[in-house]
């Protein structure tokens, strides 16, 4: 008797095997997962997060139109570094070149230094290749590319904001020191991570 | 009945059931969406969980918002009706071998061209719609290509990208401050530059 209902229900598990349910292939459940990871991923570096502060203080100090070109154009050059680092392109003394940026861009915030546009333009745009790329090559494999890129360039544009908006403090005689001061802290952060980088 | 022909019997009855359960397969529903309220619903909510067909029309309504309105209406007609015709086509033909770096180039060209706010003829604009509606619909409706509804979803996502595309640009055109025109570049800048690491990202 017992072999009779396992000899039936062989063909009967088989049959539910089987009939499996629709396939619904590649059902995007990573989407909320790719954007969180692409969000933190820039703003869980210290010295990403004072370069980008640093950006937007600086704009806003410099005014119109670097404070609004600089975060239009930053993004774009970023972006090109992380391309040049997703590709694997050598590009030596890439922790280097960040910890200055800190730095640099630290020291022009707190001395006021007030370059012609196209000037800091440039300095800028070496500096964000520099920080693409750092995040390209490190950037992880199995993500939603899109959903994750989307989450960091947002992150790095709202760094950018908070410069800008500590930044805007500069038209006012206390807000200069402010302003001042927080490009100071953003040179010795820098610094910290040169000596590192250097050590 | 000996033992051989029992064996012989058990194995018809097993193929028997193999063969009834693999004539009655299940659809295989791959990347699409299904609502429960037909095609037109179902392509429609396709289109809306497809950021990466979302993404390049926002790109597309902010620059033709910031060109100004004779650019506009061109596109909320001309992109909507490229859509359409190349959906069908699409769910006709099915899909294309394309590199998928290829998905990255509406972004990086429409968001760059937003971003930089540069001065073009009505025409150009136009062409570009031309050339979205043409690629991404043509993706979207070779995505249907092996399911009869093919042509009712391309309908329903074209309503969605008329609606996408008059909103935005709408916004845009009525952004009457200097800063909300900067912002809307600085989101096209965003787009410009998702693109580009979607691109490496491709490529790699």
């Amino acid at each position: 008797m017992r072999r009779m209902f396992i000899r039936h229900m062989g063909p009967f598990v088989t049959t539910l095997l089987l009939s499996a349910g629709a396939a619904e292939a590649h059902v995007d459940s990573g989407g909320a997962y790719g954007v969180a990871a692409g969000f933190l991923h820039p703003i869980t570096g210290l010295d990403h997060v004072v370069a980008m502060i640093a950006v937007g203080l600086w704009g806003a100090q410099l005014g119109k139109p670097a404070i609004w070109l600089l975060p239009i154009t930053f993004p774009l050059v970023m972006a090109f570094g992380g391309f040049l680092g997703l590709l694997g392109v050598p590009m030596p003394g890439v922790e280097i070149g960040i910890a200055l940026s800190g730095v640099l861009l630290g020291a022009a915030v707190l001395t006021e230094t007030r370059p012609p546009l196209f000037a800091a333009a440039i300095l800028i745009g070496v500096f964000a290749i520099f920080h693409g790329y750092a995040h390209g090559a490190e950037l992880p494999l199995g993500e939603n590319a899109l959903f994750f890129s989307l989450g960091f360039v947002i992150a790095t544009g709202l760094l950018h904001a908070i410069g800008i908006a500590i930044g805007l403090l500069y038209q006012w005689p206390w807000g200069k020191i402010t302003v001042r001061a927080a490009g100071g802290a953003v040179g010795a952060v820098g610094a910290f991570f040169l000596w590192n980088a250097l050590a | 009945m000996t033992k051989a022909t029992a064996t012989r019997k058990r194995r018809v009855y097993v193929m028997l059931v193999l063969a009834g359960a693999l004539a009655d397969p299940a659809d295989a529903n791959a990347h699409l969406v299904n609502t429960g309220l037909g095609p037109i619903y179902d392509g429609a909510a396709h289109f809306a969980m497809s950021p990466e067909a979302i993404l390049p029309i926002i790109a597309l309504g902010i620059l033709v918002g910031l060109r100004g309105l004779v650019h506009a209406r061109a596109s909320v007609l001309i992109l909507p009706a490229a859509w359409a015709a190349f959906g069908f086509l699409g769910a006709l033909f099915g899909p294309r071998a394309i590199n998928p770096a290829c998905e990255s180039l509406p972004l990086l060209i429409l968001g760059g061209l937003a971003a930089a706010d540069i001065p073009m003829r009505a025409w150009y604009t136009a062409l570009l719609a031309v050339l979205l509606g043409a690629f991404e619909g043509y993706n979207f409706g070779a995505a249907y290509s092996a399911t009869r509804d093919g042509l009712p979803a391309v309908i329903g996502s074209v309503g969605l990208v008329f609606v996408l595309i008059a909103l935005v640009s709408a916004a845009v055109l009525k952004a009457e401050w200097n800063w909300a025109r900067v912002a809307m570049r600085v989101v096209g800048s965003w787009t410009a530059a998702s693109g580009m690491l979607l691109l490496g990202w491709g490529l790699r």
